[in-house]
């Protein structure tokens, strides 16, 4: 007989626990109601005791356990809350740290704070504050800051954080070029606010030169002191996205969704599916942004997606769950819907 | 976040009705609550079914779901939608018993012989029967919180914030244990076959 499974993927998984699904018999119903009654006619005094029990045992082993974790990392933690698999670094105000990760070269200029961590197989290098240029030559990198999460691939790149301020150049010169503008500013002690002093011009690449024609607007400082957070959060969504493949676009997008950034999430997306329309990836791409929608409960922009997606004949592992979107889409505008797989 | 079930009741309560019977169920209105018990059970059992396979005891735990939910109402603040209410502590019940089914000795059955199409012919149900005892073999091998996560991933098509609600973790560990589950589907997969 050749009766022999299909390989085992998620697909196959899927289908073989659809299939295990079967409706309640009234027979089994009718009986767990009649437990449920007799269980919650009488007051469980009982359980309340024992998860007291529970409860007071529970905090004295977590006190313990805490006690002899604290004891245990004190002389190996650097810093308090750090996982015992990562390593935080925290540089002082002026300071400059080299710090080698792994093959990477970290150049930390401070103040900085940063926390480099291995998480299920990814590398992901956690900035709360501080300047740094990064010699990448390793498996890409994850930069999660407080207010974004980008996927690095690229050889060399700086970024600095400032509060909710993310700012990140890809490439030798325009990593320099960050790094020198923010560590030039920072580095000195603070300035008095009035009246400034005469200082001697800083240390700064060459002003951009004036077109030939001597009519046009003043020549742009490279050093602009006066950084708003939405200039420098406008250069963080594009400057690291340029130059990105499609695939690239992609895992920037499902990180960017993944931290919760919908939007910078949706952008991508789109710029996924406007490279490549007949691709794949931009039916998975497709997928993603109606599921967006309909969990911001945009249902009609949730429905033409998913529409779009099945009308231009995606691959089965894209058309099955974007037939479950679709259902559920029109569920929730009070429709009915069969499951093509779960049944009726 | 509704959660797409088997069945779609023709006489389910709209959302209106729903709430209403929760007001009334608080209060102790043990109507409401079999009203409740009635819209939901289905829904529930279901769930049940996916997260913790076609085992005998899905009637016990469907029962300690509605127990803890009974314990649970002076807590429902509105905020989600009841079914979501429900579907957390099915979760929650879920990876509880998955985690005591890893500490002591399996003794009960999943009927993966009863979900073949009894109508296909044989050598069909036969790849039906093995392709399901592989996938719950699979899961099986699972820890409870990676299985839960690719399950809702993967089967119920949730969304990583969807699942990290349901589970009552972080988007970015629901996202780890989708990802887990997966690398494990990987690594099992040609074992799961040489097995059989």
């Amino acid at each position: 007989m050749s009766a022999a499974p299909n390989a085992l993927n998620a697909e196959s998984v899927r289908h073989a626990v659809d299939a295990t699904v079967s409706p309640l018999s009234d027979i089994a119903r009718a009986g767990a109601w009649q437990r449920i009654e007799q269980a919650i006619a009488v007051p469980p005094p009982r359980v309340l005791r024992t998860h007291a029990r529970t409860a007071v045992f529970g905090l004295a082993a977590a006190a313990a356990l805490a006690a002899v974790v604290v004891i245990s990392l004190r002389a190996t933690t650097p810093s308090p809350g750090v996982p015992a698999h990562a390593t935080a670094l925290a540089v002082d105000a002026g300071a400059h740290l080299t710090h080698r990760w792994d093959s990477d070269l970290l150049d930390i200029h401070g103040p900085a704070d940063l926390r480099l961590e291995h998480l299920l197989g990814a590398r992901v290098l956690h900035v709360s504050a501080g300047t740094l240029r990064v010699h990448h030559t390793g498996t890409p990198l994850v930069v999660s800051t407080p207010s974004s999460t980008t996927w690095v691939t690229g050889p060399v790149f700086a970024i600095r954080v400032h509060g909710q301020t993310t700012e990140i150049a890809s490439g030798e010169q325009a990593a320099k070029e960050l790094i020198e503008r923010n560590i030039v500013t920072l580095a000195p002690p603070p300035l008095p606010v009035t009246p400034p002093p005469v200082i001697p011009p800083p240390v700064i690449p060459p002003p951009v030169i004036p077109p030939p024609d001597s009519s046009s607007p003043a020549p742009r400082s490279p050093t602009p002191e006066t950084d708003t957070d939405t200039d420098t959060e406008a250069e963080s969504e594009t400057v690291p996205d340029s130059g990105l493949s499609p695939a690239a676009r992609y895992a920037l997008a499902e990180s960017a969704m993944s931290a919760g950034a919908t939007a910078r999430a949706e952008a991508l997306l789109a710029e996924v599916i406007t490279a490549d329309p007949d691709s794949r990836l931009a039916a998975a791409a497709t997928l993603d942004l109606a599921r967006l929608a309909f969990s911001r409960n945009d249902l009609p922009r949730a429905r033409r997606l998913s529409d779009e997606l099945l009308a231009s004949n995606p691959d089965p592992n894209l058309r099955a769950p974007a037939q479950r979107l679709r259902c559920r889409i029109q569920r929730a505008q009070g429709e009915r819907c069969v499951d093509p797989v779960s049944g009726p | 976040m509704p959660i797409a079930t088997a069945r779609v009741s023709p006489t389910a309560p709209s959302a209106a009705e729903l709430e209403a019977l929760i007001a009334r169920a608080v209060t102790g209105d043990g109507q409401a609550f079999a009203a409740l018990y009635r819209a939901h059970a289905d829904g529930v059992h279901a769930l049940l079914t996916r997260l913790v396979g076609p085992r005998s005891e899905r009637e016990d735990l469907l029962q300690d779901v509605f127990v803890r939910f009974h314990r649970a109402l002076p807590t429902y603040r509105g905020e989600a939608a009841v079914s979501t209410f429900l579907h957390r502590i099915t979760v929650r019940v879920a990876i509880d018993h998955l985690r005591a089914r890893r500490r002591r000795p399996d003794t009960s059955s999943a009927f993966a012989e009863d979900v073949a199409d009894l109508a296909a012919p044989a050598d069909q149900r036969l790849v039906q029967r093995a392709e399901v005892e592989q996938a719950l073999a699979f899961l099986d091998r699972l820890e409870a919180k990676p299985r839960i996560a690719f399950i809702l991933r993967e089967v119920l098509d949730l969304s990583y914030p969807e699942i990290a609600h349901l589970m009552g973790s972080f988007t970015t560990t629901a996202r780890m244990r989708v990802a887990a589950a997966h690398r494990a589907l990987a690594q099992l997969a040609p074992d799961l076959r040489r097995s059989r």
